[in-house]
């Protein structure tokens, strides 16, 4: 028997931390075994028939970015004849509308589409943006890319010949990269944080369940799924992580694409940095409660790892994290005393040890990533990167609750663009 | 936030500072400021580390049994000077620098001109005995008295009458010596315990524990080496949580026998008359280079205590102690106290505390602090706890059990280790795949 609360406390915030890092390291060990089978594809990836696909840019005032963005649409290795683009213009008050009729009148023969929305028709967040575009398009495949990506030329074909050779694939979500990785040290974070996210946890769980979670940009979807499921969920604020868990609920599998590579803007500064990520993990809780229930449903199939996984990292972990840095500072101040002993500070270095080694792992895979400034950079992240996510872990379980209580409206941050 | 830009700007600035004028005026007058610091710092040292050389022809005048130039070094070591023994023959050989000096015993050379060469070249520096008793002329009064010291205190001493002794003295406020007999065996007997017990409680009323020098030529063992039944028998002591600090020893033991006592960890020594000559063949001025870091208290029996000297303007009253033997002497004591009360002389305290500078380059004397708080005997130590659980300070210490996940932890620290290591292949494996590095 433990001596007191704070005992508890303590082993129970230590067994969360220990349990996710060795999960982690679960998904390491198969997002490597992943990359290594990818690097190793020799075939020539040819479609003999293009299917027509509809590109759908949501954007709400991206004067800074959309420009750019259209341009790198207009000119992917892609059939011009088998897209189109539309443009959700959703209740911008800036220049968007101008740029991209002056893009759309430059570029007369190709399927170019705005769709500029008011805050009566629009302005009610993506998915709704995502939703006018459903109805206007074409194609039987749809491609979405948030208004700041510029993806490579091949981006769209390598997910159009994964989605077309895999007929299981309700969905295929292919690589985001930052664009501005070398404006600021919170940019390399984030430039860091992306690809152990991309070729560790998604490659991981793909590799390891045939699972994957839709990053919001850079995938491919079927109509068929999105017909059947009435569109994108308009009260969701993470509408990918929500559509993800429907994916899987109907069956299907979302594939992951390597070969599909798209250039973001990330934010710059900690304050809309922290807003953004702050909406994620509010969305995160919101699709994770709503679909609770499935972690009991055997035939929920992969979802229910999903779930249990969102439930380790944005419950366990964090309050594991938060709970044990609590009680450090209040050991230390003498407020309480906890009867645990045996503790090693080289366990902690480990952990430390295990998270620098999986990131610089992450980074190896990619082009140039590999580098001395990249491992200082890494062995800083985990004292200031990763406390500012368990401060945003606090602040986005507050603000949800906050929205249950007092029953506030599920408002869409737009994240402020940069020049 | 660019690492490079950073590192250009801090050398930017630097440059700057060592090219604009402004800024090497500054920068010059900050090396002059520090300079002369350090060379404030360094004459403190130097001022610290001067020396005193007691200069003499003989060890022994002539017909004198007892050395007066090792009795005066002995005052003035005690004192807490720097003193070094210089013989006449090595007078040219030292390094005399501004701050130190030389004390020439006059009686001590057969002429003044054997020694006047001195005084003339460094007038300032030298200084004869009766100069040197001039300034001891107005010592404050309540250091002129001697030190007590209870003397060869065995485990089979009237342990009972040296607590009540110890009581007299605490309640007079007169912090005193013991004088303790190595104890070689029969350490796990229940009666040593008891000696220890007592030995802390005498401790705990003001006591400073002195060890006797090894009686070793009794029962016919003469050329026994002292040394190692002697750090034995203070280890044992200190073992025990007593901090012996010092030894009780005569003057030519000091100089004959100063390997015994060395590398001891004793600061202190009490030094009694000669009991044989010290061998002149001696290389003295090494000798007392050694003992430079001792401090010496003479100490004398009642019976060699001359009182008018406490009473005589100008004296020389160097520290020193008087010590009776326990065991054959008890009622002198009191007899002494009665005639330094009645003749107004105060019993000087012995405080190593007033030795704190000089006993650096021995061990701390840890069980003696600023609120003189000694060690504690086993029932002080048992009052104090019960008192503790009365007022409801510790209650829960007794109660503690600390629940240990170090074989947990050594366990997962393992594990993280194996995922360390293949997490590196991995990261070597990847740098190696000549994969065009597809990816980007």
């Amino acid at each position: 028997m433990l001596q007191n609360i704070y005992d508890y406390l303590l082993l129970g915030s230590l067994l969360a931390i220990w349990l996710v890092i060795l999960l982690n390291m679960v998904l390491v060990n198969a997002g490597f075994i992943a990359y290594l089978k990818y690097s190793r594809k020799q075939e020539k990836r040819v479609l003999e028939t293009l299917p027509f696909v509809s590109i759908l840019i949501p954007a709400h005032n991206e004067e800074k970015v959309i420009g750019k963005t259209v341009e790198s649409m207009l000119n992917l290795n892609y059939d011009p004849e088998m897209y189109e683009i539309i443009v959700i213009n959703d209740n911008s008050s800036d220049n968007s509308a101008e740029i991209l009729k002056k893009i759309q009148g430059k570029n007369p023969h190709r399927n170019l589409t705005i769709i500029n929305t008011d805050k009566i028709t629009g302005g009610k967040g993506k998915s709704n943006a995502l939703n006018i575009g459903l109805e206007r398009s074409k194609g039987q495949l749809l491609a979405i890319y948030d208004a700041d990506n510029t993806p490579e030329k091949n981006a769209l074909y390598e997910l159009v010949y994964e989605i077309e050779n895999d007929s299981k694939a309700g969905a295929v979500i292919g690589k985001f990269r930052c664009r501005n990785k070398n404006r600021n040290l919170l940019t390399r974070f984030i430039n860091l944080e992306g690809l152990y996210f991309q070729w560790m946890a998604q490659a991981g769980r793909w590799q390891l369940l045939k699972l994957c979670t839709i990053p919001g940009t850079n995938f491919i979807i079927r109509r068929s799924i999105l017909d059947e499921i009435g569109g994108w969920d308009t009260k969701a604020i993470t509408e990918d992580t929500e559509i993800s868990f429907r994916i899987y609920r109907m069956g299907y599998h979302i594939r992951f694409c390597p070969y599909s590579a798209s250039w973001e803007q990330e934010p710059e500064t900690i304050p809309v940095w922290l807003k953004q990520r702050k909406r994620w993990v509010k969305g995160n809780y919101y699709v994770m409660i709503k679909n609770f229930k499935y972690l009991f449903d055997k035939d929920a199939g992969p979802v229910r790892f999903d779930i249990l996984y969102f439930l380790a990292i944005y419950v366990f972990f964090f309050i594991g994290a938060v709970v044990s840095d609590l009680l450090f500072i209040l050991g230390l101040g003498g407020f309480i005393d906890t009867y645990i002993m045996g503790y090693s500070l080289l366990l902690w270095f480990m952990a430390y040890i295990l998270f620098i080694l999986s990131v610089l792992i992450a980074a190896s895979i990619e082009k140039g990533e590999l580098n001395v400034l990249n491992f200082f950079i890494v062995l800083l992240m985990y004292f200031t990167y990763c406390k500012l996510w368990t401060i945003v872990a606090v602040m986005g379980l507050i603000s949800y609750l906050g929205d249950i209580f007092f029953k506030r409206e599920v408002k869409w941050y737009k994240t402020e663009r940069f020049d | 936030m660019n690492f490079w830009k950073w590192l250009k700007g801090i050398w930017n600035m630097m440059s700057k500072i060592v090219c604009k004028k402004q800024y090497r005026r500054l920068a010059w007058i900050a090396s002059l400021i520090i300079l002369l610091f350090t060379r404030t710092i360094s004459s403190y040292a130097i001022a610290v580390d001067s020396k005193e050389y007691l200069f003499y022809k003989h060890l022994y005048s002539y017909g004198e049994r007892a050395s007066s130039v090792l009795k005066l070094y002995t005052g003035l070591q005690g004192e807490g000077r720097n003193v070094f023994l210089l013989p006449h023959d090595k007078a040219w050989e030292i390094d005399l620098r501004e701050k130190d000096s030389i004390i020439i015993l006059t009686p001590n050379f057969d002429s003044n001109k054997e020694y006047v060469r001195f005084m003339e070249l460094y007038p300032e520096q030298v200084m004869t005995d009766i100069e040197l008793y001039q300034s001891f002329a107005n010592k404050p009064i309540d250091e002129i008295g001697p030190i007590l010291g209870i003397d060869k205190i065995y485990p089979f001493s009237d342990l009972n009458k040296l607590m009540d002794i110890a009581d007299g003295f605490y309640d007079r406020g007169i912090e005193f010596v013991l004088i303790i007999m190595p104890v070689y065996e029969n350490y796990q007997l229940e009666a040593y315990d008891e000696y220890i017990e007592v030995l802390k409680y005498l401790v705990s009323r003001g006591g400073n524990l002195f060890v006797h020098y090894p009686v070793t030529h009794s029962q016919g063992v003469y050329n026994l080496d002292p040394k190692p039944p002697l750090k034995e028998a203070i280890a044992e002591y200190r073992k025990r949580g007593l901090e012996v600090m010092g030894i009780k020893l005569s003057l030519d033991k000091v100089f004959n026998n100063f390997n015994v006592f060395n590398d001891l960890d004793l600061p202190f020594l009490l030094i009694t008359s000669e009991e044989t000559r010290i061998n002149e063949n001696l290389v003295i001025d090494k000798i007392s280079e050694i003992l430079q870091p001792y401090i010496m208290v003479a100490s004398y029996k009642p019976q060699q205590l001359d009182i008018f000297r406490y009473k005589a303007n100008n004296a020389y009253n160097p520290k020193h102690l008087v010590y009776i033997d326990i065991n054959t002497e008890m009622d002198l004591l009191e007899d002494l106290v009665a005639l330094l009360d009645s003749q107004e002389v105060p019993i000087v305290n012995f405080n190593p505390r007033h030795y704190k500078s000089e006993l650096k380059l021995f061990y701390n004397i840890s069980h003696t602090d600023g609120n003189n708080n000694r060690v504690m005997t086993q029932q002080e130590i048992f009052k104090q706890e019960e008192l503790e659980k009365i007022r409801r300070t510790n209650l829960n210490q007794e109660e503690i059990i600390r629940y240990d996940i170090s074989s947990h932890s050594n366990k997962s620290i393992k594990v993280a280790l194996g995922i360390g290591v293949i997490l590196l292949i991995y990261l070597y494996i990847s740098r190696r795949i000549n994969t065009k590095k597809y990816f980007k």
